[in-house]
């Protein structure tokens, strides 16, 4: 068995400091389409198989997200991170999307891409005169990893089970709260589903992680 | 793998929208229920599956062997179809047959179903020490669903089943079964509400099931899985009883 040679420890700390710094760096100059950018890879991997890519919602259930962003970032930032559900709504949207890994500077990256869309009303303090919520480019620095992790969950079961959800499950009945069942009995319901939808068995376990992921 | 009795993998209601928390009316399509001319169960052996293609595409498949409806006698020569599935496979013959759905893109499904076979009459105790011959049992049908928008969803299908002329029976003439229906649903209320439209025909040997109806539905959903619904059918039919029109209020809930 070929043995790979460990670097130090000390050659370590210092590849992550130069790491950190660049990181920290890039925060600094980096234009506000660049972070933006990771606002956009965030809905797409969290927000998207629910609230579709127009943010006018995928599913039944779902509001049209551009009658939402008249609240205050903070709020928006706390609904996201706790989950919301629209009074009048069936659905429920699970805390963080569903997604373990967002944090607070994603959801609040998320939601600066969601404002910088066309047709997006700014939040009521621009609107007051105020100052609004800070530009994407002047958000505090997230901790090193925070908005890759979530970034990451793109290419995870999340995102995929995410997607394959809302487009299976609403082919015959109304869409369920993901909340609504522990994660034991969404195991029991996706093995029977699998069979009654013709899901493939990558599809179930996707889904079950979204599912599981999202109580 | 589905082995023992389960509901028909031919055609699409029967097997995915009949439950009524699923259904988005207080009663089933014409020609889709008991006497209708869909099978409802069978006692076999199924595969189920689909398959992720390239390009979006999505295939889902559920193929079977089972013992396949009893062929009764309605009156003398009125041929009867039980479409109930039974461990008992009274006439020893087997049908075997299935669906495929087919996804070009999330939200368009379309499918195909088809069922080959043989039955022999069971005539009860008009047919005591006479030999029944065999004859063909086939079923064919297609079905569409459309998720148009987050609001509006549309689906139909149509199916029909023949058993064949058996010259020398005891009830030589062939039957057809024969239904369809298309049905429309919109949402709105913050999806809370749903309104329905549905139209659809049955044809059939008795006169009982032959009629077409036209339904009109609203749904009040307390949650995805529970719902008030509020349904007026409007039925044409040459037969007194298929013709009364009805208004059904159904409180539905499931998991």
């Amino acid at each position: 068995m070929t043995r790979v040679p460990l670097r130090s420890p000390a050659i370590a700390s210092q590849s992550l400091r130069a790491v950190a710094a660049a990181f920290g760096l890039a925060l600094v100059i980096l234009p506000a389409g660049a972070i933006a950018a990771d606002g956009k890879a965030l809905y797409e991997s969290t927000c998207v198989a629910c609230h579709g890519p127009t943010g006018k919602g995928a599913i039944p259930g779902v509001p049209d997200l551009a009658t939402r962003l008249d609240k205050p970032d903070a709020e928006l930032v706390n609904n996201v991170l706790n989950g919301f559900q629209t009074p009048g709504s069936p659905m429920a949207m699970p805390a963080k999307g569903g997604n373990p890994a967002l944090t607070a500077e994603d959801a609040q990256a998320i939601i600066g891409y969601l404002r910088s869309g066309a047709g997006t009303p700014p939040p009521p303090s621009a609107a007051n005169g105020a100052p609004a919520s800070p530009p994407a480019a002047v958000l505090a620095p997230a901790p090193a990893g925070a908005t890759s992790a979530g970034v990451a969950a793109d290419s995870t079961a999340f995102a995929r089970g995410a997607q394959a959800w809302a487009d299976n499950c609403a082919r015959c009945h109304a869409m369920r709260d993901p909340k609504s069942l522990p994660d034991e009995q969404w195991q029991v319901v996706v093995t029977h589903m699998r069979l009654r939808a013709g899901l493939d068995g990558a599809q179930a376990d996707d889904i079950l992680v979204f599912l599981k992921g999202s109580n | 793998m589905v082995v023992g009795k389960f509901l028909s993998p031919v055609g699409y209601f029967f097997q995915n929208l009949h439950p009524s928390w699923i259904n988005k009316l207080a009663s089933v399509p014409a020609g889709f229920g008991h006497g209708g001319a869909a099978p409802l169960t069978d006692v076999g052996v199924q595969l189920r599956g689909g398959r992720a293609l390239a390009d979006g595409h999505q295939l889902n498949y559920a193929l079977y062997v089972a013992n396949g409806p009893r062929l009764g006698l309605e009156g003398m020569e009125g041929l009867d179809l039980d479409v109930e599935g039974s461990s008992t496979n009274r006439d020893g013959e087997r049908v075997w047959g299935g669906r495929v759905g087919w996804l070009p893109r999330p939200g368009l499904e379309l499918g195909a179903s088809l069922t080959r076979g043989d039955v022999v009459l069971d005539p009860g105790e008009m047919g005591i020490g006479m030999a029944e011959p065999t004859r063909a049992y086939r079923v064919e049908g297609v079905d569409v669903a459309w998720q148009a928008s987050r609001a509006v969803s549309l689906r139909g299908e149509w199916i029909r089943q023949r058993v064949g002329d058996a010259p020398m029976s005891l009830a030589p003439d062939g039957a057809t079964w024969r239904a369809w229906y298309v049905q429309g649903a919109y949402r709105f209320g913050a999806d809370r509400w749903e309104t329905v439209l549905r139209v659809g025909d049955s044809l059939s040997p008795h006169g009982e099931s032959t009629f077409q109806q036209t339904a009109l539905g609203l749904n009040y959903l307390f949650r995805p899985g529970t719902q008030l619904k509020l349904s007026w059918e409007i039925n044409d039919s040459d037969n007194a009883e298929a013709e009364a029109d009805r208004v059904l209020l159904q409180l539905a809930h499931g998991f």
